[in-house]
């Protein structure tokens, strides 16, 4: 046997299994079948069905969210520290101008995912980079609340979703958060945030979802919105439209907004949302500390964002969002919590504990861009 | 033209061997083969073997017709506009799993008519029953959803 036929069987021989074996054909098509066959199973004993936590169309849930937040200004004018009723109007000791500006990140990472139990667990940091610039004219010292919040004012969030389908079409949705609020730095003792001052808010929301385009629920909420501790009712209401151009994605009075559907990669929202929550204040600019300790200052800070949200896929599972709108102060009071032994309270909307700064904010143009990896 | 016998014949050998594993495990792998409902009870997948790959198609819906056209529902959220007119009944949700022994099936994805988005997708079978995973990049961002093996009605 020459060189050539001996080299030509072994390469025979060790092709023949690639040949054989080795090509698959995605694209084959299978004959036509008759799909009445399907129709009727053997009983295999009673199959629970669960209702989805999502319906058709909702704006995509983001794993991983990087955003950036941004306003143009406007004008602050604080009290001197005093006693101010809730709902007093605002006399002002000093006029500033204030601009805020800060990273955003937000992770929400499913931990069982299941038809019969979701349980998602996230965490974040939000940053407010606040300047403070004194206007000509005003007063030119700052209160004791603008030197405390002139840094960052940070809330680190640990948050659980939990959504357990009842049946076919009811269901159950309990949402945890603690956040750790406020103006330190971890530089210090005097400024590292103690654990006491977390806030700690929750939902707990029944609903029912008649069909793949309505999900609408009734729930309870202990929340810290408005800025300070409430308890609220909370409607939840997610529609989508027959044609499936538009639907609403509401759950009030936190947030509501009307959807427009341009294709599955590209959606514009238009409505509001309520951001808010407590902030102690600790002494990160070195002013007076037995002050801000021994008052246990609270900055109650809520706004209302009034917006477009316009979403629309990168490439695959990455999307950006672009927002754009007016911010609208709805608190940014403080509250004392020594005399309460440091126990935050409850005031909701017709308590009369006064405030010991109260302050007001004009309405400031903002944006915020966001990269997010999504699931749809 | 001995030494081109025994040459033949340690191939030989050799190839009848490794097919004979390959087949033993093909076989373990074809478990997931038949037909099998979802948890949301919408639809029906049948799950064959093309090649060495396992797919899965979408045989029966619940609700087959489109109340806005009354015609067959097509799948019409495929980000590809082609491809929006083609039937959900006979669709192939399931693609490229191969079969990593211990009873799961990997490599493959998943596609979401409802949605219109194909995941990346592992399927692990624990008795009668598929646990389906569709998740983005890594497993951790992802759902998993139980679908159980159903059998047709024997004709009488």
């Amino acid at each position: 046997m020459n060189y050539f036929t001996y080299k030509t069987i072994l390469v025979g021989f060790f092709l023949l299994p690639v040949i054989g074996f080795g090509q698959t054909d995605t694209t084959y098509q299978e004959e036509e079948e008759d799909y009445s066959m399907y129709d009727d199973v053997e009983d295999v004993g009673n199959i629970v069905t669960y209702c989805s936590p999502k319906i058709f169309d909702l704006s995509p849930n983001r794993f991983v969210s990087l955003g950036y937040d941004l306003n143009s200004g406007g004008d602050f004018t604080s009290s001197a520290e005093g006693r101010f009723a809730p709902d007093s109007a605002v006399s002002g000791s000093q006029t500033s101008g204030l601009v805020y500006h800060g990273l955003r990140l937000n992770a929400n990472i499913p931990v069982i995912s299941l038809s019969k139990f979701v349980w998602q667990l996230g965490g974040g940091i939000n940053q407010s980079r606040i300047n403070i610039n004194d206007q000509v004219g005003t007063n030119p010292s700052h209160n004791l609340l603008s030197d405390a919040i002139s840094k960052n004012l940070t809330s680190i969030n640990l948050n659980t979703t939990l959504f357990k389908p009842l049946n076919e079409n009811s269901f159950l949705i309990l949402q945890l958060l603690a956040e750790m609020n406020g103006n330190y730095d971890f530089k210090s003792n005097k400024t590292t945030p103690n654990l006491r001052n977390n806030k700690y808010s929750g939902t707990l929301i029944w609903g029912k979802r008649p069909h793949d385009r309505l999900q609408w629920g009734l729930g309870l909420s202990r929340t810290y919105r408005a800025g300070e501790l409430n308890y609220i009712p909370v409607v939840m209401y997610n529609y989508t439209s027959e044609n499936r151009k538009w639907g609403t994605e509401i759950l009030f009075p936190a947030k509501a907004h009307y959807r427009r559907k341009f294709n599955p990669r590209n959606i514009l929202l238009a409505g509001y949302e309520l951001e808010g929550t407590s902030y102690r204040l600790y002494d990160t600019q070195q002013l007076n500390a037995q002050r801000l300790k021994s008052q246990g200052l609270e900055l109650r800070r809520s706004e209302i964002r009034a917006r477009l949200d316009y979403q629309r896929q990168l490439v695959g599972f990455l999307w950006v969002g672009i927002q754009a709108g007016v911010i609208v102060n709805y608190n940014f009071n403080v509250d004392e919590l020594a005399s309460r032994d440091n126990q935050d309270f409850y005031r909701g909307f017709f308590g009369d504990q006064p405030f010991v700064f109260s302050n007001s904010m004009s309405p400031m143009p903002y944006i915020n861009l966001t990269l997010n990896l999504v699931s749809l | 033209m001995k030494q081109l016998i025994a040459i033949t014949t340690i191939l030989f050998l050799t190839l009848t061997l490794s097919s004979f594993n390959k087949i033993f495990v093909a076989d373990e792998g074809d478990a997931i083969i038949g037909l099998w409902e979802p948890s949301s009870g919408k639809a029906r997948v049948k799950i064959s073997k093309i090649g060495n790959k396992y797919f899965g198609k979408i045989v029966w819906l619940r609700e087959p017709i489109d109340s806005k056209t009354n015609k067959p529902k097509t799948d019409k959220n495929n980000p590809d506009e082609s491809l929006r007119s083609v039937p959900l009944r006979g669709f192939r949700m399931l693609k490229d799993f191969v079969y990593s022994g211990e009873n799961e099936w990997t490599g493959g994805t998943i596609y979401d008519p409802e949605s219109g988005s194909t995941y990346s997708s592992t399927i692990n079978k624990d008795g009668e029953v598929l646990n389906i995973r569709g998740y983005v990049g890594i497993k951790a961002l992802g759902r998993t959803d139980t679908w159980k093996r159903i059998k047709l009605k024997k004709k009488k």
